[in-house]
């Protein structure tokens, strides 16, 4: 094989690959943010007051 | 919006993402190391598990960018869902068309002796690209939800056409480009099993990737929306509780504090307390969200 081939399969890997990457951690960041987890759900649904560092006090609408 | 993914939802979406995943990483493995060298091509055929599969999910992105723009713009199906699935295809439909136009290059130079060539599939490809670039950054262009949506998805249908101009490019004019090949049946070609099933594979894996972050891109569109309408819904609200609440500068204390009531939700609520007020126009800009969210 020749330098190429590798090239190729490099560029459409880590271009799918980390753009997919990129997408995947945006929308974890937003749902941390906006205190839309599954576990921050959780907290609410229990009652209990959630106070872990850099949630929303007031929880879901 | 659902503002939290079900755990089923979750799971289904986390198996596409794992079965591409796999996917990928076999055709990686079957491309390059298990697969024969074509006859005339040699090695160089090995780029061909990628570079289809790839302009594939091109076309495919933008397909689906057009049909939802279509279901935006027919009043009946009018969502706001359908313009952010638009917008999150044709985000990917732009990456996949630079990764088809790079993979080209890379597999045209040893074969054409040359990274770019004005052929008819090869720039109406890069047409693409910058045709969706530009309804990408139409999108940006401020205006009202509706205003934006309504003229990005005119922008994608018209982009749209230069679709099946690419694709019959090949047909139409005398490009370097070869016309199709593998399912074109006056050619009669012969392809080993594990090279058919190979480029099979890629086929399938990139789609199964394309849909999963799909899903991801989607979400974070309506993370997105979901953030801007809760953060006016709270500034509006603080706003007039400001100025509701607060006496301003002058002003006897006895004096009712001036309101602006804009709504008959507002006004409708009664009293002058800051509290009220701004909870009866938080309560009513939370259904005009909900709607717009929908």
């Amino acid at each position: 094989m020749n330098g190429y081939i590798e090239a190729g399969y490099v560029v459409a890997l880590v271009g799918v690959g980390g753009y997919g990457a990129a997408v995947a951690a945006r929308r974890r960041k937003l749902e941390k943010v906006l205190g839309l987890t599954r576990s921050h759900a959780a907290v609410e649904a229990s009652g209990r007051k959630d106070r872990r560092p850099g949630r929303r006090s007031e929880g879901l609408r | 919006m659902n503002p939290i993914v079900s755990r089923r939802a979750s799971l289904v979406t986390g198996a596409v993402g794992l079965t591409a995943l796999v996917g990928i990483a076999a055709t990686v493995w079957l491309g390059l190391w298990v697969t024969p060298p074509a006859v005339g091509m040699g090695n160089l055929v090995r780029l061909l598990y990628i570079h289809p599969p790839v302009a594939w999910v091109c076309y495919l992105a933008f397909g689906v960018a057009t049909a939802a723009s279509l279901a935006y713009l027919w009043p009946r199906t009018r969502s706001r869902s359908w313009d952010r699935l638009a917008g999150a295809s044709a985000e990917l439909g732009v990456v996949f068309a630079a990764l088809t136009l790079v993979t080209g290059s890379i597999w045209g130079y040893p074969t054409w002796g040359t990274w770019w060539t004005w052929d008819a599939r090869l720039t109406t490809t890069a047409l693409l690209a910058v045709l969706y670039v530009g309804y990408l950054a139409i999108r940006k262009v401020p205006g009202s939800p509706h205003v934006v949506a309504r003229r990005s998805a005119v922008v994608a249908v018209l982009a749209f056409v230069d679709v099946p101009v690419n694709y019959l490019s090949v047909y139409w004019w005398k490009t370097l480009h070869q016309t199709g090949t593998v399912l074109d049946p006056s050619k009669q070609l012969k392809v080993h099993g594990i090279m058919a099933w190979t480029l099979l594979l890629g086929f399938v894996s990139f789609t199964l990737a394309y849909a999963w972050i799909l899903v991801q891109r989607y979400r974070v569109a309506a993370l997105e929306d979901h953030r801007d309408s809760d953060g006016l819904t709270s500034a509006i609200a603080e706003r007039i509780a400001e100025g509701a609440g607060s006496p301003t500068r002058g002003t006897p204390s006895a004096a009712p504090a001036p309101t602006v009531s804009t709504s008959p939700a507002a006004a409708s609520l009664g009293g002058n307390g800051a509290g009220s007020l701004a909870r009866g126009v938080s309560s009513e800009l939370d259904g005009a969200s909900s709607v717009v969210a929908k």
